[in-house]
């Protein structure tokens, strides 16, 4: 799915990127994504829609907004022309997704480029990425053609194990998140099923085999505590690794940093309430995870400590 | 620059020794103290030689000074002597000023008040807190907001400072700067805080580097010798120089005077040590104390043999050139490469190993903390906000042009690691052949949160001194030999040849040639000349019209810019004025003389600073404060105003004289943006005006803003840097040299926030500018730190004496090795980019506690995760509560 | 020369002031208070105040005049004198 082969809809742009991929980067995050995943911490880019983040407290109740809005019925739901974030004097609206060209992106790329250093370059995340399929292929394309080091951040999820595979041909680097190993959790959890997901991953990984070193693709775990944290989970992640002979994996402690953005875009963040582990429960548990993997001769990095 | 200490668990390795910690615990608990003793000896012999010459006198004042001042040991101290007698001590300088210290009600005080002199300590509050005396107590006096001094003392202060009425610097100065045309109107706008101080009697040294080499090199007695070889070699003897030819027999007598001054100095605390071993019991006590008394001893006459005696040397001359005049930003240059040959020698010879001279190290940072300066409130609180800016830097190239650094600059940094005090700050002078295993331990350093070292970059830096100092002869072998003075001024130095003991090798040694910087034309404020600009003249806050009524309507973008030039050129041309005289007067009766004497090439030449002795005279720049208020409000007026017609000029001005709707940050006490409140409408406003207010407010947030790379903005930057680095040049010092632009706000950006009105980018009255000279204002960097630095470097940073950027980062952003090598990434960037200084505040946990407690100091602290970055003060508290103790684990 | 009389802390040759309140007592090495008494046996510190040249000020406690020197000036009780080379005790303490 994607709206044109000339732009695409992002949600962010971030330099200073450090744990998104070798040296310094500049990140760019597609909004859209088949995935629902409980704990999102971007759920501004869940949808492909533009999104309006309101911030109570600036709001000083004008309703300037309301006055500047053309909908006949004022139906925010499906606007995309949000005329009313304009009218507000006190920044208490703003939108969440832009439209850009390949040239807009490259123009950033360039402004950005002197700073990445020699390892840098540009990462692909979001959201989705392989959603705005077209797109990607193509500014994956420009990049690889002016030497800029591209990477992705991706759930792997995409219909087409071919599609799939051609993007990633033009991937240097790629981080992919494998949430639950199980099919049914994971349909819990992110709200689809595994089953391409790890399809296309051994299919990568098969590919990767007959040409390259194996840093090329990191898998990611992110750990969420009481969902996708039990043992056999972990086991399971094992077995798929040493069958698809992957030996790289980051593992990622929960954090809630996004949660803050959901009453933005007034959604209900599921662990609001949730009483999490301590630190030290949760490092001791990061620390049993690291170890079952390094048994099995798999490299474990926690967190933002990576192989950079 | 820096708050008080703050201690940053995480990074830190290792801890300071059991010792430092001891001192460190004093320091703690002292309070800036204020005594008589120097300015009574000073002004006792000053008065009784009436007459004599002008050198000479100052030399014998100088000496009896020096000579009475009572030796204080502190037991435990390795490293010694203070300025005074307290651990924390200074004392005020009469014969440069003696309004500012008068109790409210003088006569004095209220003079100075008048010309505006002391209009700064008005706006300038100290922090309460450390050892600042800021009210009085008991038996103690509070004077100049800051400092103690004990009741006895205060009537004979007070005397002192009235003999010296109508002779000071200040008196004086002011008595022929009258006679400039215009002069009320530099009352005014000293008054209007439109300039934030002048230097010629406040601070009239400093921003310079400091140079060692002479004592190391001869020795007292040998430079004694030399000065009285030299008064038999000129005596009588013009030299083909009709004019000071003669001078060079005061001089050299003067410098004779000095000498035996600070020697004497110094044998008094050789004396104090030797009687303190007399009556010690303690024998590890009174071994150390034998071995001060004996190093004390030898350096007061000899070359210093040993690291340990060259150490404590440049210890002496350092204070002793602070004491012999009013000096702020008396920097030890690299004083790393100046005490290698020793730290060498000693290592290999085994007399001394690493953990002992980390040790001094750590001692030797606390002694520069306790480092005060007696100024005004303004000065000392408004401007410095406390800080002395005794900067050590570290790194640059050698003489060769290879890379400088070296072992005893890693001990450097180790020391500044385990023993985290203000002073002194360390400043890397970057360079790409700069080691990396040097470059990392920086990067250590700075993650520990205490914000040094900086970076600057060597090439730039270099390319400014080619330039400015190409009259004087600069190339570039002593181009290379820069280093920092002051806190961030690009200062010249040379290569001078040491030989130590009987190492028959010659080091190449850098150390200070040049007269202060940063003096001159200081601080004028920019969105306050904006301020006139818009009104014709009329300061907003006082109603008083500082400058002529200019009587344009201002119809276009290029009117409003060119009146803008117009009116900055007066004030400078005016400043530079009546600065001029003011250094002029310091410079007849209050020359240096002991600083003269260290640097060159005054001793081989026989001419003190006062006749151009130094090698580099062309120090003299012209300080500006607030230049992205400026910049966005320039971006603002021109899109809103002149190109897309959004509001006409009256419209924005009737906004600016309401503060856009708030309330004054004065009557809420808070100058910070985050707390501004806005008047209700029973207030006297209708509601109509308040929307109104809220329309045009809400234009001049929209209106594009400087650090997002964005060409409308950066394009006004440039031109702006194009033309203000040039017209600096239009500009004479006294000494006959060009003037020069400098931009860096120390913490003016505060005091002069505080009287300027909302400006036309959005900020509101009261608030405090945007620091530095390209930090972004506060939220306003959206497109994040590379586009920011994209922003930063448009324009030629070598033009300028400096440009300063200040970064906040996340220990996450940085953490592990990874993260070191990522923030390495990144200074390198800048640098190849041409950006001349970067500076960065980690935050961390300590400081995001404090930042829950006061967010109004933190409104532009990022935290920045994988995946977005939030504001700190726009997440909820129980998340802030989550992500304190998420950083204190480490991982996201 | 030992003294029955007690001095407070800042009247004694044996006090290191760290501040104006405060300062290391150097025998015992512990903080003190600069007007706290010290020990009855603590040596005196040589000020003007305890000086035969001292001249106090007819409307001043703490302002007087130096006759020490060949030209009169200005001098004040609590003045440190350990450095001055005309101090002479004044044998009424």
């Amino acid at each position: 799915m994607s709206m044109s082969e000339d732009l695409a809809l992002i949600f962010d742009v971030q330099g200073y990127s450090v744990h998104d991929g070798p040296g310094l980067r500049t990140t760019i995050f597609f909004s859209g994504c088949p995935l629902s995943c409980l704990w999102c911490s971007n759920p501004e880019g869940m949808l492909f829609k533009k999104r309006i983040m309101y911030n109570a407290l600036h709001c000083k109740l004008c309703l300037k907004c309301n006055e500047r809005c053309i909908l006949l019925e004022k139906n925010c739901k499906d606007c995309q022309l949000l005329s009313c974030v304009e009218a507000c004097p006190h920044q208490a609206l703003r939108v969440c997704g832009k439209h850009y060209s390949i040239n807009d992106l490259m123009r950033i790329f360039r402004r950005d480029r002197p700073f990445w250093g020699a390892e840098g370059g540009v990462t692909f995340s979001g959201g989705e990425p392989l959603l705005q399929e077209k797109f990607l292929h193509q500014i994956l394309t420009e990049c690889n053609k002016t030497h800029i080091h591209t990477a992705i951040e991706t759930s792997a999820y995409m219909e087409n194990c071919d599609d799939f595979l051609d993007i990633m041909e033009h991937v240097d680097f790629a981080f992919i998140d494998v949430k639950a190993m199980n099919e049914e959790k994971h349909r819990k959890l992110t709200s689809v099923s595994n089953k391409i997901i790890l399809r296309n991953i051994r299919d990568l990984a098969r590919c990767q085999k007959e040409k390259i070193r194996s840093e090329k693709l990191v898998l990611r775990y992110p750990v969420i505590p009481g969902m996708n944290d039990d043992d056999q989970n972990v086991e399971a992640l094992i077995d798929f690794m040493q069958e698809t002979e992957l030996k790289v994996i980051n593992i990622l402690p929960f954090h809630s940093m996004g949660s803050s953005k959901y009453d933005l875009l007034n959604l209900n963040y599921e662990f609001k309430d949730l009483l999490f582990p301590s630190i030290e429960e949760r490092a001791g548990q990061m620390a049993n995870i690291a170890e079952k993997f390094a048994a099995k001769k798999i490299q474990c990095f926690i967190g933002s400590e990576t192989l950079f | 620059m820096h708050n008080e200490l703050k201690l940053f668990p995480r990074e830190i390795k290792g801890q300071m020794s059991e010792r430092t910690q001891k001192l460190l615990k004093i320091y703690y608990q002292t309070l800036s103290s204020v005594d008589n003793e120097f300015p009574y000896w000073y002004s006792r012999k000053y008065f009784e030689l009436d007459n004599e010459v002008a050198a000479v006198r100052r030399a014998q004042a100088l000496k009896e000074a020096f000579s009475h001042l009572t030796a204080v040991i502190f037991p435990g101290e390795l490293i010694v002597m203070q300025k005074t007698m307290h651990y924390r001590g200074s004392f005020a300088m009469p014969w440069l000023s003696e309004g500012y210290f008068m109790s409210k009600e003088d006569e004095f005080y209220q003079a100075s008040l008048k010309r505006g002199s002391t209009s700064a300590d008005q706006h300038s509050k100290m922090g309460s807190g450390g050892g600042n005396v800021t009210k009085s107590f008991g038996k103690v006096v509070s004077i100049a907001g800051k400092f103690g001094i004990r009741e006895e003392e205060m009537p004979a202060l007070l005397e002192l400072a009235r003999m010296w009425y109508g002779k000071s610097v200040d008196d004086l100065g002011n008595k022929y700067e009258k006679m400039v045309p215009g002069y009320d109107c530099k009352e005014k706008i000293m008054r209007s805080l439109v300039c934030m101080f002048d230097s010629g009697y406040t601070l009239p040294q400093g921003r310079e580097v400091i140079n060692y080499y002479y004592p190391l090199q001869y020795g007292f007695d040998g430079l004694i010798k030399i000065a009285s070889d030299k008064m038999s070699e000129v005596a009588g003897f013009a030299n083909g120089d009709g004019m000071v030819g003669m001078n060079r027999l005061y001089n050299y007598q003067a410098i004779k005077l000095v000498l035996e001054g600070v020697q004497a100095w110094i044998l008094n605390y050789a004396k104090e040590a030797k009687r303190l071993e007399h009556i010690e019991n303690d024998l590890d006590q009174k071994q150390e104390y034998q071995e001060i008394y004996e190093n004390l001893q030898w350096i007061a006459y000899h070359p210093p043999r040993s690291f340990k005696e060259a150490l404590q040397l440049c210890w002496t001359l350092h204070i002793a050139v602070l004491n012999e005049d009013a000096i702020s930003g008396l920097s030890l240059g690299r004083l790393g490469q100046v005490l290698y040959p020793y730290y060498e020698n000693d290592l290999r010879n085994g007399k001394i190993i690493e953990e002992q001279v980390i040790e001094l190290l750590e001692l030797q940072r606390l002694k520069f903390t306790c480092v005060d300066c007696f100024a005004s409130m303004g000065v000392v609180g408004g401007v410095l906000s406390g800080n002395t800016f005794n900067n050590l830097s570290i790194g640059g190239t050698d003489k060769d042009g290879r890379d400088a650094s070296n072992t005893l600059e890693m001990l450097m940094l180790e020391a500044g690691i385990r023993c985290p005090t203000p002073q002194p700050t360390l400043s890397l002078l970057y360079d790409d052949k700069l080691d990396d295993e040097f470059l990392l331990k920086a990067v250590q350093s700075v993650k520990t949160g205490t914000g040094y070292p900086a970076f600057m970059n060597n090439r730039v830096a270099m390319e400014f001194l080619l330039e400015q100092y190409r009259n004087e002869n600069m190339n570039i072998e002593e181009a290379r030999a820069w280093s920092i003075g002051g806190c961030l001024e690009t200062s010249p130095c040379s290569w001078m040849p040491l030989k130590i003991n009987s190492d028959p090798k010659t080091y190449y040694i850098p150390g200070g040639s040049g007269q202060p910087t940063s003096v001159g034309v200081h601080f004028v404020s920019l969105p306050k000349v904006l301020e006139l600009v818009l009104f014709d003249g009329v300061d907003q806050r006082t109603s008083e019209s500082v400058l002529e009524k200019h009587n344009r309507k201002l119809n276009s973008y290029d009117e409003l810019l060119a009146t803008f030039k117009d009116y900055f050129s007066k004030i400078v041309e005016l400043l530079v004025r009546c600065n001029n005289i003011q250094h002029d007067i310091w410079r007849k009766n209050n020359m240096a003389i002991f600083n003269s004497l260290l640097k060159p090439d005054c001793l081989s030449k026989g001419h003190l600073i006062n006749e151009l002795g130094y090698r580099y005279n062309a120090t003299f720049n012209i300080e500006t404060t607030g230049t992205i208020n400026l910049i966005n409000s320039l971006a603002s007026l021109k899109k809103n105003i002149y190109d897309e017609k959004r509001m006409t000029l009256d419209e924005l001005k009737w906004a600016i004289k309401n503060n856009c709707g708030y309330k004054t940050a004065e009557s809420i006490n808070s100058y910070s943006l985050m707390d501004q409140v806005k008047i209700a409408d029973t207030e006297g406003v209708t509601r109509r005006e308040l929307e109104h207010f809220e329309e045009i407010h809400s234009l001049l947030m929209k209106a594009p803003k400087y650090g997002n790379s964005e060409e409308y903005v950066d394009s006004i930057l440039k031109d702006w840097e194009d033309w203000f680095t040039g017209m600096c040049r239009n500009y004479q010092s006294l000494y006959g040299h060009p003037l020069y632009a400098c931009q860096i706000s120390v913490s003016t950006h505060g005091a002069m926030g505080a009287v300027t009105s909302a400006t036309p980018d959005g900020r509101l009255a009261g608030t405090t500018f945007a620091d530095g000279s390209l930090s972004a204002y506060p939220g306003t960097d959206k497109n994040g730190p590379f586009a920011l630095m994209n922003s930063a470097t448009c324009f030629d940073h070598s033009r300028s004496q400096n440009t300063q950027l200040n970064f906040k980062l996340h220990p996450m952003a940085i953490a592990g090795n990874s993260g070191s090598k990522k923030l390495l990434e990144l200074i390198r960037g800048y640098m190849r980019r041409g950006g001349f200084h970067l500076q960065f505040n980690v935050v961390d946990t300590n400081m995001l506690k404090d930042a829950q407690k006061h967010p109004e100091n933190y409104r532009d602290l990022l935290v920045r995760v994988a995946g977005f970055t939030q504001y700190w003060v726009e997440i909820g508290k129980n998340i802030q509560d989550e992500v304190i103790a998420r950083t204190e684990y480490g991982e996201m | 020369m030992k003294n029955k009389t007690q001095y407070h802390y800042r009247d004694t040759l044996n006090y290191a002031p760290v501040d104006v309140v405060k300062g290391i007592d150097l025998i015992t090495k512990s903080l003190v208070k600069a007007d706290d008494l010290a020990p009855p046996e603590y040596e005196l510190l040589p000020k003007c105040k305890f000086c035969k040249h001292f001249s106090s000020g007819a409307n001043s406690n703490y302002k007087g005049s130096c006759l020490g020197f060949a030209k009169p000036f200005l001098a004040y009780p609590d003045m440190i004198a350990k450095t001055c080379s005309s101090y002479i005790k004044n044998e009424h303490e």
